[in-house]
């Protein structure tokens, strides 16, 4: 499958006008200041935008629409406690940085303790974030190359040299710049397409009749009020787990500490999480709608048994082939069913005969489900390994089908639009972090115009390596969630030592230091053992570091002096 | 190292804002609304 000449021109016109206008309006950055904190000019909407930027990677907009045709709308849950992480960083986290004038979050950490404890942190952070940016651009590139049959390693070393260019030139000014642009051709090509997908549905089905259809198949489950721990998306999850997960990352990752960092003053950084924390939940659900509408619009139209087509091609080409086409077959007279029964329930007006149709919408819907499961295991039979959830691969079949000739391209560079926003913070970080935490911190005494020289040589050094890590990710197996469980070993620690910074005040630096090593080690061993799931880790590693850190200074007492500042 | 002002003197103050509220607020009723639309659809 191939893009026409004028989704080309948009793609390709949207990607280098980003970078040329991201670089053109950042160039001059006289000081470390003006390179790391975009000289401390940004205002509320921008930290905003940028804060939402960042979170937001190309996965985002190609998985959550496939996650709600699968699952409905529940996974919305799991952004509940951002409002709350994002009132306590507004509190706690925001005002204390900007009054030591910190650039990186770790820095503050030597300030409260000492040094070997801010050190300790800033390495864990680099070496989670280091591999997870080279998955930001391996992710939606494994994707993009299965549907557009495009190289995968060409498309890998693209996407993060474009990123490289103006994230190394203008650091953290161009990267909030680009992030507005972005933000912006994000929103609105989402906008656009959810209009479409509505007018893509069949005269007689209006918005409500979509819902109706949607809500009979479950997909407008919203809110899980269970205590049910097999559940991983319900209103307690998302406002406890989600509450943690979330203070953790906008509290701690300097990808994201960075972005509010870059405020005018305390209030514009404060401003910019607000509104962070108004959006995000309506912004999910928008999305998360996108996709129920996209599972609406396959009720009246043909759709494949497995929307990864290297899957389906892979099964096509094996031993399984016959059994497979007689699924798709089996499908094809189910399409025709349902289709017929939708239209019909959605011209009647007679409430029982309304009931009764969708009753057999459910049960229709059912029997495909059944089908697509029985496809997923000959999927695997064919090709032991093969990831067989096709949730990424729903939204990207869905634009490349349906959408006129424009707005492709227009939706592609919102999903490339999203990776480059995202890799370009988690870029500006980890330079930042090894020029501030690592270099300039052991190599003191040097002139502004050095350090900002050896920010963009670390930037450039971590941009190598991001496209080396997503070159290179698809010689091993689930590397993504290879990654996601290194995250997971070092997340927790590191905020367990920023909660012990902020609220136990009697804890110091040599107990932290020693509690993080030891609680790293027992996490390292816990996974190794296999006793319990990996998101776990998170909150093992958190409590671990406090309670450790509490006992140590418990029984050091006194010894320890009062970290001298 | 530059001195920098002690940790604790900053998180002293603890300044509660509107906007706090108002962010807490909206949320909340962005949650009454997902269940009462999943009420009427579901």
């Amino acid at each position: 499958m191939g893009i026409g000449l004028i989704d080309w021109g948009i793609l390709v016109g949207t990607l280098i006008f980003i970078v040329a206008y991201g670089t053109y309006k950042s160039r001059g950055n006289k000081n470390v200041t003006d390179y790391l904190k975009g000289g401390n000019n940004a205002k509320w909407w921008t930290i905003g935008l940028s804060v939402m930027a960042t979170q937001a990677s190309a996965i985002t907009f190609l998985s959550t629409p496939g996650q709600a045709f699968h699952d409905g709308m529940g996974f919305v849950q799991f952004y509940f406690g951002l409002p709350l992480a994002m009132v306590v960083i507004c509190l706690v986290f925001i005002p204390l940085y900007h009054k030591l004038k910190v650039f990186t979050a770790y820095e503050y950490l030597e300030s409260r303790f000492d040094l070997k404890t801010r050190t300790l942190t800033a390495i864990f952070f680099l070496i989670q974030r280091g591999l997870a940016a080279g998955i930001t651009i391996f992710a939606p590139a494994i994707i993009l190359s299965a549907v557009l049959k495009w190289n995968l390693i060409y498309l890998n070393i693209i996407i993060g040299l474009l990123v490289v260019i103006y994230t190394v030139s203008g650091g953290t000014k161009a990267v909030n710049i680009t992030q507005k642009q972005q933000m912006a051709i994000i929103f609105g090509g989402l906008f656009i397409a959810f209009l479409i997908i509505l007018n893509l549905l069949p005269l007689d089905v209006s918005f409500t009749n979509a819902l109706e259809i949607a809500g009979a198949n479950g997909k407008m489950e919203i809110l899980d009020f269970s205590f049910d721990l097999e559940n991983r998306y319900t209103v307690w999850t998302g406002l406890i787990g989600g509450t943690f997960l979330m203070l953790s990352y906008f509290g701690t990752d300097q990808s994201q500490v960075q972005r509010y960092l870059s405020g005018r003053s305390v209030k514009e950084s404060q401003m910019g999480l607000i509104m962070n924390g108004l959006l995000k939940v309506p912004m999910q659900f928008f999305i998360l709608l996108i996709g129920v509408m996209v599972f609406v619009f396959y009720q009246f139209n043909s759709s494949p048994l497995n929307f990864n087509p290297a899957a389906t091609e892979n099964v096509l080409q094996s031993e399984y082939a016959e059994e497979y086409q007689e699924l798709q077959e089996r499908k094809s007279e189910l399409e025709l069913d349902l289709k017929s029964v939708q239209t019909a329930y959605a011209r009647s007006i007679d409430v029982s005969e309304k009931e009764t149709l969708i009753r057999k919408i459910q049960d229709l819907n059912l029997a495909e489900t059944e089908l697509r499961t029985q496809s997923k295991t000959l999927i695997e039979q064919a090709n032991p390994g093969a990831e067989t959830n096709d949730k990424d691969y729903v939204f990207i079949h869905f634009i490349l089908n349906n959408l006129p000739t424009g707005l492709i391209g227009l939706l592609l560079a919102v999903i490339l639009s999203a990776a480059m926003s995202s890799t370009a913070s988690e870029l500006n970080a980890l330079g930042s972090t090894t020029a501030i935490d690592l270099y300039k911190r052991n190599n003191e005494g040097r002139d502004e115009r050095h350090y900002v020289r050896m920010s963009k040589w670390f930037t450039l050094l971590w941009g190598v390596i991001a496209i080396l890590v997503a070159c290179f990710a698809n010689l091993f197996d689930n590397l993504i969630q290879l990654v996601n469980i290194i995250g997971s070993i070092f997340y927790g620690n590191i905020l367990g030592v920023f909660l012990l910074a902020f609220f136990v005040k009697f804890v110091k630096g040599k107990a932290v230091f020693i509690g993080a090593i030891i609680t790293q080690i027992i996490v390292a061993y816990v996974w190794w053992i296999d006793i319990m799931p990996y998101l776990w880790l998170n909150a093992l590693g958190c409590i671990l570091v406090m309670v450790i850190a509490i006992l140590l200074q418990l029984s050091l007492g006194g010894k320890e002096e009062i970290n001298p500042t | 190292m530059e001195e920098q002002p002690h940790h604790q003197n900053a998180l002293e103050k603890f300044i509660w804002r509107k906007s706090y509220t108002l962010v807490l607020l909206i949320n909340a009723i962005y949650i009454i609304l997902f269940y009462f639309l999943m009420k009427k659809f579901v």
